[in-house]
C-alpha cells in the first residue's frame, strides 16, 4: 500500500443471490484513495458504484455480500501503540467494534436521497449529536454546540433553533446540507459522497458543489465522489474512475479523462457532456443502447456491445485487462493490447 | 402538544355527548316500551291486568314524558350525580346493577390488550429482525392461527382441555374468599390470578393481528435509508433497532388501540358467557329484550365511552410518537 494512499481496494467482488440467479454487481474493482484528495467515480445508473462505495463501510443491502477482495485502511483505530497501520476492512465483523469506531469516526458519507437520510421521527440535532456522541468524548452539551457551529458551517441558518426541528421542516436543500453536516462531525479522514446533488434543484446543485469545495479546502479528508455526471466531476475531483458494470474501465486525473481519455467509453461519456458552444448546432449525442441486463453479463469485454469501436470476434472474446499509460492513467480496453 | 392534547379532549367530550343523543335515540326507536312489555309480561304469567294499566305505568315511570326531556334528565343526572338512570327490570339504580361489572369488564379489556401488546410487539420485532428463520416461521403459524380462531371456539376449547386434563374449571373468576369481598388490593391479585384464561382467549386473535402487523412495518422500516444512516453512524445493531425502525413501526400498532379496545369488549359477552365470568355482557343481552333503556343506554354508553376513550389514547400516544403530527406538519 502506498505511503499517500489512505485506502486501497483490491480485487473487490460483491454479489447479490437472487431468486432470478446471481447479480455480479462488482467484478474486481481496483482503487485507490489517497490521503487529502477528490476521486470521482462515475458511470451510468446500476454500474456499482454505490456498491463499492457501501462495501467500505459494510453497509451492503442484502443478500448482496462481499465475495473476495481486500479494503484496506490505514488508521491509528485500533492500534496498540497509536501507532498508524492497516486495517482490511472486508475481513472485520459488521458488528464488530472496530468497524463501528471507523464508521463515522473515519469514514463518513452522504447519500443520494436527503429525503429519507434522516428518521422522521427525531429531531436534527438529536442525529447529528448522536454521531458525535458515538465517537468523540465529549458532553451532551459539547455535543450540540459542536452540532450548531456545523449546521452554521454547512450554511443553515439560525442553526440554534434548527437543531430542534424535524426533518419535515427542512427542504431537500437543507437536509441535504445537515447531511454533509453530520457526515463532518466527527472530522473524518474521508468523506464519502454518493451522488449527493442528483436528487436536487440544479441551482441547489450548484450551491451544493461549492458548500463542497468549501469544506474540501476547511477539513483537509480525502473525498470519494460519486456521480453518473461527468460534468461535476471536473469542478471538483483530483483523480477520475470511471466503472461500467462492475468493473473500473478506466482511471486517471481529472485533465487525463477530459482531454486524454483512451476507453471508448469514457469518451462518449465525455462527447455526452452538454457543451455551450455546441448547443444550437447538434443534438446532445447519447451512448449507444443502455446498459446490458445484470444477469446478462456481455462476454469478453462488457463494454463490447455498446462500443463504437468493436473488434469482432476479439472484443466479445476477450477480457480486456487495465493498461499502463503512466502516471497513474490506466484503461481496460482491448484497442492497446 | 398541550394545545393539541387539548383540542382533541375537547373534540372527545363533543363526540361524548353526541354520543349518548345517538345511543338514547337507537334504544327508543323499536315499537313498544317497558310498560307495554311489563304488562305483557304480567298477563303471560296469568295475572289480571287490562291494557288500561300500560297507561298507569307508563306514566309513573316517566315513559309518557316526550324523549327530548327524558333524555336531558338522564344526562343531567349522569352529569351532576353519577346517577344513570333507574333499571325498570331489577328496580334498582343502573349503577347497582352494572356495579362490579363493569369494572371487571374494564379490567378485563385492559389486562387483555396490555398483555397482548406486551407479547406481540417484541415477537413481532423478532419476527422481522430474523425473518426466514425458524422462529420467524413458527410466528407467522402461530399468528395465522390465532387471527383465524374465533374467540368463543377458543373459550370451548380452553374449558374441554382444563375439564378433562387437569380436572380443574377454568371458568369462575374469584377464590372463594373473595367471591363477596369488597375491591381491595388482594381481590385485585385474586383476580389476575383468575382472569388469564379469558386474557387468553379475548386476546389471542388482537396479539396475533398486532404481530403480523409489526412484523411487516418492522420488515418495511428496517431497509429504510435512515436506518442504514444509522449503521453507518456506526450506533450498535441493538440500540439501532430500538430507536430507528421499531419507533416508526409503532406508530400503525398505535394508532388502533382505540379500535382494537372496541374489539376486545365487544367480543367480551359471548367469551364470557362461555366461561361463565361476571362480565357486563349477559346483562346488556338481557336489557335489550327487555326494552330496559336505562340500563342498556348505559352499557352502550359506557362501550363507546371506552372506544372513544381509547381512541383518545392513541391520539395523543401518536403524536407523542410522530413529531409531524405534534407540530402540526399533518393534519
Ligand atoms: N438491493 C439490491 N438488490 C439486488 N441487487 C442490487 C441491489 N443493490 C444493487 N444491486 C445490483 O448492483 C448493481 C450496482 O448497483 P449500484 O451500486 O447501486 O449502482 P449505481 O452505480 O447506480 O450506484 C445494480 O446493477 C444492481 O443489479
Ligand atoms: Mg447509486
Amino acid at each position: 500500500m502506498n505511503e499517500n494512499d489512505l485506502i486501497e481496494i483490491k480485487n473487490l467482488r460483491v454479489s447479490f443471490p437472487l431468486d432470478e440467479g446471481t447479480v455480479q454487481a462488482l467484478d474486481g474493482i481496483d482503487l485507490s484513495i489517497p490521503k487529502g484528495k477528490v476521486i470521482g467515480i462515475v458511470g451510468e445508473s446500476g454500474c456499482g458504484k454505490s456498491i463499492t462505495a457501501r462495501s467500505i463501510l459494510q453497509i451492503i443491502p442484502p443478500p448482496g455480500k462481499i465475495d473476495q477482495g481486500e479494503i484496506l485502511l490505514r488508521t491509528k483505530l485500533g492500534s496498540m501503540n497509536d501507532d498508524e497501520h492497516i486495517i482490511d476492512l472486508a475481513k472485520l465483523k459488521p458488528d464488530s467494534d472496530l468497524l463501528r469506531q471507523i464508521r463515522w469516526g473515519e469514514i463518513s458519507m452522504v447519500f443520494q436521497e436527503p429525503m429519507t437520510s434522516f428518521s422522521a421521527y427525531h429531531s436534527l440535532g438529536d442525529q447529528i449529536m448522536e454521531a458525535l456522541l458515538m465517537h468523540k468524548d465529549v458532553s451532551k452539551e459539547e455535543a450540540r454546540q459542536a452540532a450548531i457551529e456545523m449546521l452554521d458551517r454547512v450554511g443553515i441558518p439560525n442553526a440554534a433553533v434548527r437543531l430542534n426541528q424535524f426533518p419535515h421542516e427542512f427542504s431537500g436543500g437543507m437536509r441535504q446540507r445537515a447531511m454533509i453536516g453530520m457526515a463532518l462531525i466527527c472530522n473524518p479522514s474521508m468523506l464519502i459522497a454518493d451522488e449527493p446533488t442528483t436528487s436536487l434543484d440544479v441551482t441547489i446543485q450548484a450551491q451544493m458543489l461549492d458548500l463542497m469545495k468549501d469544506l474540501r479546502r476547511d477539513f483537509g479528508s480525502s473525498i470519494m465522489f460519486i456521480t453518473h455526471n461527468l460534468g461535476v466531476i471536473a469542478q471538483i475531483a483530483d483523480e477520475v474512475s470511471i466503472m461500467y458494470l462492475g468493473k473500473i474501465v478506466e482511471q486517471g486525473t481529472t485533465m487525463d479523462i477530459f482531454h486524454d481519455q483512451k476507453h471508448p467509453y469514457t469518451s462518449s461519456l465525455v462527447e455526452a457532456i452538454p457543451k455551450i458552444s455546441d448547443a444550437r448546432k447538434k443534438r446532445l449525442t447519447t451512448i449507444r443502447g443502455s446498459v446490458p441486463s445484470p444477469f446478462e453479463r456481455p462476454s469478453g469485454c462488457p463494454f463490447h456491445n455498446r462500443c463504437p469501436k468493436m473488434m469482432p470476434g476479439v472484443c466479445d472474446v476477450k477480457v480486456p485487462t487495465p493498461i499502463d499509460f503512466g502516471n497513474g492513467h490506466k484503461a481496460a480496453c482491448l484497442l492497446y493490447e | 402538544m398541550a394545545k393539541y392534547a387539548l383540542r382533541r379532549f375537547i373534540t372527545m367530550v363533543v363526540m361524548l355527548v353526541a354520543l349518548s343523543l345517538i345511543v338514547f335515540v337507537i334504544l327508543e326507536l323499536p315499537p313498544g316500551d317497558f310498560a307495554e312489555r311489563y304488562v305483557h309480561d304480567l298477563r303471560q304469567s296469568g295475572a289480571q291486568v287490562t291494557y288500561g294499566q300500560v297507561e298507569y305505568y307508563r306514566h309513573m315511570l316517566g315513559l309518557d314524558r316526550p324523549w327530548p326531556e327524558r333524555y336531558l334528565n338522564w344526562a343531567t343526572n349522569i352529569v351532576t350525580r353519577f346517577d344513570f338512570g333507574w333499571s325498570l327490570t331489577y328496580r334498582l339504580p343502573v349503577t347497582k346493577v352494572i356495579g362490579d361489572r363493569i369494572w371487571f369488564t374494564i379490567i378485563l379489556s385492559v389486562v387483555t390488550i396490555g398483555a397482548s401488546y406486551l407479547i406481540a410487539i417484541p415477537l413481532g420485532i423478532y419476527s422481522a429482525i430474523k425473518q426466514y428463520s425458524t422462529g420467524d416461521y413458527l410466528l407467522t403459524i402461530l399468528g395465522y392461527l390465532g387471527m383465524a380462531t374465533p374467540a368463543f371456539l377458543f373459550a370451548l376449547l380452553l374449558l374441554y382441555v382444563s375439564t378433562m386434563y387437569f380436572g380443574t374449571s377454568v371458568g369462575g373468576l374469584y377464590s372463594l374468599e373473595f367471591q363477596n369481598a369488597p375491591w381491595s388490593w388482594n381481590k385485585f391479585i385474586d383476580l389476575m390470578r383468575h382472569i388469564w384464561p379469558a386474557v387468553i382467549v379475548l386476546g389471542t386473535s388482537g396479539a396475533a393481528s398486532t404481530l403480523r402487523t409489526m412484523r411487516a412495518t418492522m420488515l418495511d422500516e428496517k431497509n429504510q435509508l435512515y436506518v442504514t444512516v444509522a449503521r453507518a453512524k456506526g450506533v450498535p445493531e441493538n440500540k439501532l433497532i430500538q430507536k430507528y425502525p421499531v419507533r416508526a413501526a409503532l406508530n400503525p400498532i398505535v394508532s388502533t388501540i382505540g379500535w382494537e379496545l372496541a374489539t376486545i369488549v365487544s367480543g367480551s359477552p359471548i367469551t364470557a358467557t362461555v366461561l361463565s365470568l361476571p362480565d357486563i355482557g349477559p346483562i346488556f343481552l338481557k336489557s335489550l329484550t327487555n326494552q330496559d333503556i336505562y340500563l342498556s343506554g348505559t352499557i352502550l354508553l359506557i362501550y363507546s365511552c371506552l372506544t372513544i376513550v381509547g381512541t383518545f389514547v392513541s391520539d395523543i400516544l401518536l403524536a407523542m410518537l410522530d413529531p409531524r403530527i405534534r407540530y402540526g406538519g399533518i393534519e
